[in-house]
């Protein structure tokens, strides 16, 4: 019998919860945390580049790179910087997709000292967190929060970044669960973005072994006398072969079964082991026979029938074409072609499942010459507006209040299928992402260039500068003529902000 | 109860003038600016432009514990198994004791606030009611009820958005026929034409930041008119919304009938509600959420957190009644409905954990109210689902079917529950 989860919201464990999200935000601890300049990174390269981007020109912004090359830095970004795009046309694309790829090379040790300085928890353990934040057990969370902000914000590795958030929805866990606060700081670090872009078959045993995913969908209280198949249903149809493909309720059931005993060490349990962490309980688990998608995991196999179970799905073809497909949603667009999937599926399965190698084939300059636009959600929106006008963020408090009114605060989407990734969910939020401007030109948290918003500019030079790094000069001539009338009308410091605000509610900066 | 006729609502003038059409008409930013203005206030109307009613759907979270909500108290096995969490039988002894509703049903102390509506015949209790598939995940529960659909299918939208996709708008030109009261879109209202989240009713538009948002609306209206879609469309419903709402004195709002509104998310989402739909502007549902009947610990049934909860449900939809009643607003179907109920026995730590069959409860004037509606399956072992818990003899989706069809002008009810083998039951919910 499943019984004693219990969801933060659906809950009274903590009755915090059940105020709007975003006054939970306005209680974080204030704290202002000023990055050392250089991990801002090119940010003040791009405050720069604002002071003389459309110098000269009045007709129209200008366009740094071709739209081919313009195309993969916006798919493999959070949104790009001017100086992504100086870098791109220096080196060509498929140079530049494999410097982001070879991650590891793009230094980001000043963002990552910066941040664990700033954000202890981010170093600690699981027991740890238990330990010193059973009783603060907001601060976890908006660490986590922060982190996954400035990460998207400043870090060179913004491929790395881009394809965490992927992973992030695709073995997604709502922080708000009960646990998690403490849980899921660690399966951010030790699952997901330890395994971002290496081996598929490594991230998914990281996660079945993963306290904060045994938890969330109570596979700790599967057991042999009462199998509960929430976990082994999801690892199915969400994180492995997908809903309906190749695979029968028996044998979710005895996936179940495999994973029998499989749990953690909760605080009030008296599982041995450091707390916090994995535990297989022999005598939970079922040991006989079973038959998972016609092999037979032998009797007596303990811990072993669980991992056997993840080697089988790992290497499913169902798998590599759900993986390949739900990779080319978000990399490429929302309706990516059979042939497409088919290369993309192959990669998987030539290489054992390496991402990298997926990454590569989807995002290849000649593959993305088909893809459609595809909207971007709230917190795309709102980091990708920051890199392009090169703004500085002190303070997420205020735009992480604006994500929870638009309705995208990281980890915090309840099912465990993740965000969705559509433009349909989106579009029905317009207004709340029509105010993110307002935070990113108005707001006193965030620091523009003083040539950003400087009324003495001509208008012409302000509308070109906008384009030149909101859009790599493709404004809208409607865009262009609303801009251009409400800087005519009037034009102070003050509205040239709101002109910013205006141009980042733009219907093509909201696509990318 | 009398309803008045179509065309009888005093708001053809407000009709005629969707925010394109203005716009087309004035066509400068100036005019643009002055729109307020000229734009008629709204008046909260004591009167209604159909004979449909405005659908209200609550959605209690977390799996409301049915035995508790409404006590079967003439089952012995009630008191067995729930030694230390039972509510007391109306004529046991102590002053939290149950009040009945008929031979077989009482409410619970926390409840009572809504003995006038089922006095008045306007208020539905349904028990051994809910969601035949035998999920006990919450979001599981939840995603199935809301989308309409048995077991996992390829369903993306929730029922109520494809009963607004096949009926026909109570006011023509209105600008939002639905809202879902949250900061995302509820699953049931998912596919709804001109359908919005709107986090809070009155506080719906732009940042007054330099006080240019009139002249900011018309720049994104020009941005985004020729841009294709889904984002044309979408900002057009946006801003025509911002419009509309602005028009609505929420804040001015003043409930009839004495109604007091609790001070709570719920009661404030309710109050915004009947101001909402006595603004008469084509609004044809809405749907909100109460949180937290996830009650595995402490549950609380007569002095903790689900009394509580049960307090601030029973006190809003008393006086949601009361304010709309009070207005001759009595065309409405309000409907509360839970992912799953909870076992009939009590765990260790005096609460209930995940079970089946639960209750719902449907309030409007057209609601067969006064009564509780049950075909009982009884308590006893053997009369259990699963051994352990109420068994369902109502499906959700009969209940749904028929107030929809009945009261809200759908006329394709296989549409709204498109599961193969279902065919919707007429229990005489709607009189």
């Amino acid at each position: 019998m499943e019984s004693r989860i219990q969801h933060g919201w659906f809950g009274p464990a903590n009755p915090q919860l059940q105020q709007p999200r975003r006054e939970l935000i306005a209680g974080a601890p204030p704290r202002r945390v000023i990055l050392p300049r250089e991990v801002r990174g090119d940010l003040a390269t791009i405050a720069a580049a604002a002071r003389t981007a459309g110098n000269g020109r009045s007709a129209a912004g200008a366009r740094l790179v071709s739209e081919a090359e313009a195309l993969v830095v916006r798919r493999a970004t959070t949104g790009p910087t001017t100086a992504d795009y100086a870098h791109i046309g220096s080196m060509g694309a498929d140079a530049w997709l494999d410097e982001q790829l070879d991650f590891e090379q793009l230094d980001n040790a000043a963002l990552e000292d910066a941040l664990h300085a700033a954000f202890p928890t981010l170093s600690l353990s699981a027991k740890e967190l238990f330990q010193q934040y059973d009783d603060n057990r907001f601060i976890p969370i908006y660490e986590l929060w922060a982190a996954t902000f400035y990460r998207a914000l400043y870090s060179p590795r913004q491929l790395f970044e881009r394809m965490a958030t992927f992973w992030s929805d695709h073995f997604s866990i709502d922080i708000f669960g009960e646990n998690m606060e403490l849980l899921k700081p660690v399966d951010d670090r030790d699952v997901v973005r330890s395994h971002t872009l290496g081996e598929f078959p490594a991230l998914l045993s990281a996660s079945a072994h993963s306290p904060a995913m045994l938890s969330y969908l109570t596979n700790d209280t599967n057991e042999k006398n009462h199998p509960n198949e929430n976990y082994a249903r999801e690892l199915m149809e969400l994180h492995t072969m997908g809903a309906d493909r190749g695979y029968s309720e028996k044998d979710v059931k005895e996936v179940a079964r495999c994973l029998t005993g499989w749990t953690w060490n909760g605080p009030y349990c008296d599982a041995t082991g450091e707390l916090g962490t994995f535990q297989f309980v022999e005598y939970l688990h079922d040991n006989r026979t079973k038959r998972v998608l016609g092999k037979t995991i032998g009797s007596g196999g303990s811990v072993n029938d669980g991992e056997q179970v993840l080697a089988i799905l790992s290497g499913r073809k169902e798998t590599a074409d759900h993986i390949a497909t739900k990779m080319l949603r978000w990399l490429h667009g929302y309706e990516p072609s059979e042939k497409l999937v088919k290369s993309v599926s192959k990669s998987y399965r030539r290489s054992d499942g390496d991402i990298r190698s997926m990454v590569r084939t989807a995002l290849r300059a000649k593959h993305l010459g088909s893809a459609t636009p595809k909207l971007k959600r709230p917190f795309h929106l709102m980091i990708s507006a920051l890199r392009a006008i090169g703004a500085e963020v002190e303070d997420v408090r205020q735009p992480l209040n604006r994500l929870a009114a638009a309705g995208h605060l990281p980890f915090a989407w309840v099912p465990p299928n993740g965000y969705p990734d559509t433009a349909q969910w989106w579009s029905s939020l317009l207004l709340p992402r029509w105010s993110f401007g307002t935070t990113i030109a108005g707001g006193d948290d965030v620091l523009l260039d003083p040539a950003a918003d400087d009324p003495n500019a001509s208008v012409g030079k302000i509308v070109d500068r906008l384009d030149t790094l909101l859009l790599n000069g493709a404004m809208t001539p409607a865009t262009r003529t609303e801009l251009t009338k409400f800087l005519n009308k009037r034009k102070n410091r003050e509205r040239v902000r709101a002109a910013i605000a205006l141009a980042i509610a733009a219907p093509e900066f909201q696509e990318y | 109860m009398k309803r008045k006729n179509a065309g009888d609502c005093g708001c053809d003038e407000y009709r005629n003038v969707s925010r394109r059409n203005f716009m087309r008409v004035g066509g400068s930013v100036a005019i643009a600016a002055a729109m307020p203005g000229w734009l008629p206030r709204v008046a909260f109307a004591d009167s209604h432009a159909s004979d449909r009613d405005v659908v209200v759907s609550v959605f209690l979270r977390g799996g409301v514990d049915s035995l508790t909500m409404c006590v079967p108290f003439n089952e012995k096995q009630y008191y067995k198994l729930r030694p230390t969490i039972a509510i007391t039988p109306p004529d046991g002894k102590g002053s939290d004791k149950a009040t009945a509703l008929d031979d077989d049903f009482g409410f619970p102390p926390a409840m009572t606030p809504l003995l006038d509506a089922y006095g008045s015949d306007d208020l539905l209790v349904i028990h051994a009611c809910g969601l035949e598939n035998p999920t006990r995940s919450h979001f599981e529960a939840m995603h199935f009820m809301e989308v309409g659909e048995g077991n996992p299918g390829a369903l993306f939208t929730g029922w109520l958005g494809r009963h607004l996709q096949t009926t026909a708008p109570t006011m023509e030109s209105g600008v939002l026929r639905a809202v879902g009261i949250g900061y995302g879109l509820q699953r049931t209202l998912v596919g709804g034409p001109k359908t919005l989240a709107v986090a809070d009713l009155a506080d719906f538009g732009l940042d007054s930041d330099g006080g240019s948002e009139q002249e900011r609306m018309q720049a994104l209206e020009n941005m985004y008119e020729p841009y294709s879609e889904p984002l044309s469309t979408a900002a057009s419903n946006t801003l025509e919304t911002i419009d509309l709402l602005r028009e609505i004195s929420f804040d001015q709002y003043k409930p009839k009938g004495g109604a007091r509104y609790p001070d709570s998310a719920f009661g404030y989402a309710m109050k915004s509600t009947a101001a909402l739909i006595k603004a008469d502007i084509g609004v044809d549902a809405i749907a909100i959420d109460l949180d937290g009947w996830d009650t595995h610990e402490e549950q609380g049934s007569t002095d903790g957190w689900m009394n509580y909860l049960m307090r601030d449900l029973a006190r809003t939809l008393a006086a949601f009644h009361a304010d709309m009643w009070a207005s001759s607003r009595s065309d409405v179907a309000v409907t509360c409905m839970t992912e799953f109920g909870r076992n009939v026995f009590e765990n260790g730590s005096r609460g209930t954990d995940h079970g089946h069959g639960s209750l719902m409860l449907a309030m409007g004037g057209s609601v067969a109210g006064g009564r509780v509606l049950t075909k009982w399956p009884g308590l006893q072992n053997g009369q259990l689902y699963d051994g352990q818990d109420l068994k369902i003899t109502i499906d959700y989706r009969d209940v749904i079917t028929e107030i929809l069809t009945k009261r809200a002008g759908n006329t394709a009810p296989e549409k709204l529950f498109p599961d193969r083998g279902f065919a919707p039951t007429d229990y005489g919910v709607i009189t």
